[in-house]
């Protein structure tokens, strides 16, 4: 029973060694986990990172290369397992599917990771380690530095530029409302066009209707004389033609009836509020009635009006007038200040 | 264009005034003015009437007689028209004038006389006789002229013409008539 158990023992320990010797045996490079790259075994020390290839340093099984296939496999490479394939034959126990997986992760010193010190003892392994450290760095951030020197520049302009444009527009704006009015409602007249012009070209209204009044004296009394009035207006421009019809009534001791019909010319200026000055001459009848009969005088009536056209819309007009007029029944005359309203259309 | 056209509307106006104002000289202030004037031959009195529409009925101007209306036959007043418009110079002091005519009224029935100072339209200062016999109605002023008298008599059936005739007897005045 000892002996089959010795023979038991033995065979295990066998399969181990032979399992681990070929292992060791195809074990011939070694990778750099911190660059990646692969040498030989008798490498220690990775010559571009300074790292100990010894302790750290993964395993690589020795298989044909095919031409150049020492690069660096780069972080956006794919990862080509049919080269790396290792048989999945125990050496390294997180192999599947055939693939390499690489178990070995670069502990950094920091966190914990066991970092092989190199004595300072002036030997070239310190200096060419110190040297291949500081090259490394220094092309990094050579790189990165000069990267940032092209860029920053570039980049300081740019920004440089759309912040002073930002900032110039924000003072403009700011500018443009301190000079900007106060708000308030304000009703801009807008000019005139030609059509709204054209309503405003006839000055005088074409049909007036208006009260006038005047003064007839009789025997110290005043005798207003007050009636109605109508113009009818030809011409309507700067030129003032038309024709008047006025009746109306004369107080006096016997109230009396006058008519009056006038022709009228005269001046105008058109405009929304036009003024006008014209001169009329008329003629008509005063009836008085005496004795119980009406008695016919003959009137004439001459004088001169000065008014203003309000337009009060397109349509309706408010004139009023003041001027001085004299009548005349034969040889008697009457001179008065007369008194007009008229709405015109 | 606005120049001329002032100027040539300046020019109308100002013929329209010249032409019109030319033939006027008296003043309307006389309500009298258009009425016709009738003057003594002596200028003893002078008084004003509407012709139309009075007439003249005869040609005596120193007793002129106007009527308005005249009816063909009189009335039992003794009124030969609607209106009747007389005026004359008598040959005896005023009072005494006054006096006779009343008695005239008195014996054609009418009453209601009235006696009282009188002044004109111009302030001549007279007397006044009034009488009435039912719708008739008569009126006398007298004026005193040296040692004699200017009267003027309207007489009338139509109330509503008197205020028409105290209006002309009003513009009764003796003596010259100022122009």
């Amino acid at each position: 029973m000892s002996g089959l158990r010795t023979v038991a023992v033995s065979a295990v320990v066998a399969f181990f060694c032979v399992m681990i010797f070929p292992w060791h045996v195809a074990a011939s490079q070694k990778r750099c986990p911190v660059c990646h790259e692969v040498f030989d075994e008798d490498v220690n020390v990775c010559p571009n990172d300074g790292t100990d290839l010894k302790l750290l340093g993964d395993a690589v099984p020795d298989v044909e290369t095919q031409g150049d296939d020492l690069t660096v496999p780069d972080a956006n490479d794919a990862v080509d397992d049919s080269a790396t394939a290792v048989p999945d034959e125990g050496r390294n126990p997180d192999v599947h599917d055939g693939l390499l997986e690489d178990t070995h992760k670069y502990i950094r010193h920091d966190q914990g990771g066991r970092r092989r010190r190199i004595e300072q003892d002036g030997s070239t392994e310190w200096d060419e380690r110190s040297d291949r450290l500081r090259r490394l760095h220094d092309e990094r951030a050579g790189a990165v530095s000069n990267r940032k020197k092209e860029i920053l520049p570039e980049f300081d302009a740019r920004q440089d530029a759309a912040l002073r444009a930002l900032y110039l527009q924000r003072r403009q704006n700011l500018l443009s409302v301190d000079e900007a009015p106060p708000r308030r409602t304000v009703h801009i007249k807008a000019p005139l066009d030609d059509e709204e012009k054209a309503l405003w070209e006839k000055a005088a209204p074409l049909v007036s209707i208006g009260t006038r009044l005047s003064l007839m004296g009789e025997a110290r009394q005043p005798g207003p004389l007050v009636g109605a009035e109508i113009d009818l207006n030809m011409l309507r421009s700067n030129i003032r033609v038309g024709l008047s019809s006025f009746i109306g009534v004369r107080y006096v001791s016997r109230n009396e009836l006058m008519f009056l019909e006038s022709f009228s010319i005269g001046v105008q200026r058109p405009w929304r509020y036009s003024p006008y000055i014209s001169g009329r001459f008329g003629i008509g009848g005063i009836v008085s009635y005496r004795f119980g009969e009406n008695v016919l005088n003959r009137v004439r009536g001459l004088g001169v009006d000065a008014g203003v056209d309000c337009h009060v819309s397109h349509a309706v007009t408010i004139t009023p007038a003041v001027g001085y007029v004299r009548y005349a029944i034969e040889r008697v005359t009457w001179d008065s200040v007369a008194i007009k309203i008229a709405l015109g259309f | 264009m606005w120049d001329k056209n002032c100027h040539n509307a300046a020019l109308i106006i100002s013929l329209l005034l010249v032409v019109g104002l030319g033939a006027c000289r008296e003043d309307g202030e006389n309500p009298y003015v258009l009425w016709e004037q009738f003057s003594h031959p002596d200028l003893a009195f002078s008084f004003y009437y509407m012709k139309p529409p009075f007439k003249r009925v005869n040609l005596d101007d120193t007793h002129p007689i106007l009527l308005l209306d005249p009816f063909e036959t009189p009335t039992i007043g003794g009124l030969d028209a609607r209106i009747h418009i007389e005026a004359w110079v008598c040959e005896q002091y005023f009072e005494a004038e006054l006096n006779d005519r009343y008695d005239y009224w008195r014996s054609k029935a009418y009453v209601k006389e009235r006696y009282i100072g009188y002044f004109n339209y111009f302030g001549d200062k007279g007397a006044m006789l009034e009488m009435e016999r039912q719708d008739h109605w008569v009126k006398e002023i007298f004026y005193p002229y040296g040692d004699e008298c200017v009267a003027i008599s309207a007489a009338t059936n139509d109330k509503g013409s008197r205020p028409d005739i105290e209006f002309l007897l009003a513009g009764f005045r003796p003596g010259q008539v100022e122009d």
